[in-house]
């Protein structure tokens, strides 16, 4: 019989190039869900923060919805008029389309290297970015007593 | 057409007879030392070339850029909306 490796066993991550980078006191850091008409982003490590920047044109800043709860950052879109657009002007025709970003949500699992209650966002140029501050203590590692 | 993370004066649309050329040019990152944990977004400059109909009319193409999105109109020829084409059956 083969052993199969813990490693072998988990299932396919996209994510799995940053999970390695953070290691294994930060592993759970990012898990971002997997919504596949959901706007690229990409997370950036400054020296006291990290920033997420996601790629969604054309929206206006009133129109995101950012959320904290229970350690995930939810980031939301929810427009109705484009819809309405699209059937009350009959002269509008898509012939191609390949993006549309009025409607997505994008949650990511912050742990508690994040400083929650300092998250700043802002949208400029089609880019959201989200700054999240690092704390500078962070209790990462949790000790276990031996009972 | 999407162009995050570009303004209106990164980019610039020529025409040349019948192709309408649009370039962006993405400004210098300022900071070498900016270390990605995901990189999903494109970066750097980009080209597109698109060949118009002789239905559209040049003079009037009109663009414009908004919190990274471009627009660009391209209106039809007024003879091509005013005149129905006939299709005779052979």
């Amino acid at each position: 019989m083969r052993h199969i490796s813990k490693k072998e066993m988990r299932p396919f991550n996209p994510y799995r190039p940053f999970e390695q980078f953070f290691n294994n006191e930060l592993a759970n850091f990012w898990s971002g869900d997997n919504f596949l008409e959901s706007p690229a982003f990409n997370i950036i490590e400054e020296n006291d923060k990290y920033v997420i920047e996601l790629a969604a044109p054309g929206l206006e800043k009133e129109d995101f919805n950012i959320e904290i709860k229970d350690q995930i950052l939810t980031i939301k879109v929810q427009k109705q008029e484009s819809k309405d657009a699209e059937t009350t002007d009959n002269n509008t025709k898509y012939i191609k389309r390949e993006f549309s970003f009025q409607q997505f949500t994008r949650s990511f699992t912050l742990d508690n290297t994040i400083a929650q209650n300092e998250i700043e966002a802002t949208y400029d140029k089609g880019i959201l970015k989200v700054s999240l501050k690092k704390v500078s203590n962070p209790e990462i590692i949790k000790k276990i007593e031996i009972k | 057409m999407m162009v995050s993370g570009f303004s209106k004066d990164d980019i610039e649309i020529d025409l040349k007879e019948d192709k309408l050329t649009i370039k962006g040019q993405m400004p210098k990152a300022s900071a070498d030392t900016i270390k990605f944990i995901r990189r999903g977004l494109k970066s750097g400059d980009f080209e597109a070339t698109y060949t118009l109909s002789e239905r559209i009319d040049k003079s009037a193409i009109d663009a414009e850029c908004h919190n990274g999105l471009l627009r660009i109109v391209l209106p039809l020829k007024e003879e091509v909306i005013a005149t129905p084409r006939k299709i005779n059956i052979q």
